[in-house]
């Protein structure tokens, strides 16, 4: 019989694996090493699929929908506040990604 | 069940390879493909081949790892590895 396997377990490595990778895509941003950032958002990109396993609300806004390059605000992306929205300009494709932020606003009423 | 995690960012030595040039090399893993892994000696990125090649890895006091058991594409390591 074959080996059953355990998605559990995996899921749980494969969102360890994904906080690693963008630590290390964080450190090497910042070392000025954007290309092996890149590799690195690729690689937690695909592993994200593979397993089924959704990235972390705070790691969703660290790259490009697009064109998947790690973001460094002020260095190769812009985040602004416009009409109740986040928006984040890729400074590598210019696409840009908007959420709302209409929780908070409500909560400050 | 170091074998089924993210080997990038650990330190890593070489045991012992088929290619005796590679052996004693020590540094950081930076990449890894099915075949290779990706290893920074002194700011210089050495390719490594997974196949025939021990490697210990400084975490937990070192495990060593057959690179033969590493031979799957990264993503697919945590389900394939054995």
């Amino acid at each position: 019989m074959a080996k059953r396997r355990r998605k559990g377990l995996e899921r749980r490595i494969a969102r360890e694996r994904i906080l690693i990778l963008f630590q290390q895509a964080e450190k090497e941003a910042l070392r000025g090493n954007l290309r092996r950032s890149n590799r690195y958002i690729h690689l937690a990109r695909r592993i994200g699929m593979r397993y089924n396993t959704p990235f972390p609300s705070a790691l969703k806004r660290r790259f490009c929908r697009k064109c998947g390059s790690f973001l460094l605000p002020s260095e190769n992306s812009r985040v602004r506040l416009r009409s109740s929205r986040i928006t984040i300009t890729c400074g590598e494709c210019g696409h840009v990604m908007r959420m709302p932020y209409l929780r908070e606003k409500s909560s400050r009423r | 069940m170091l074998h089924k995690h993210e080997l990038i960012g650990l330190e890593a030595e070489i045991i012992s390879s088929t290619c005796s040039t590679l052996v004693g090399f020590r540094g950081t893993v930076v990449d890894e493909t099915k075949n290779t892994i990706v290893i920074e000696v002194k700011d210089v990125e050495k390719t490594i081949p997974k196949r025939g090649t021990l490697f210990r890895f400084h975490i937990d006091g070192g495990i060593d790892i057959d690179g033969a058991r590493l031979l799957h594409r990264p993503e697919d390591r945590t389900k394939r590895a054995r």
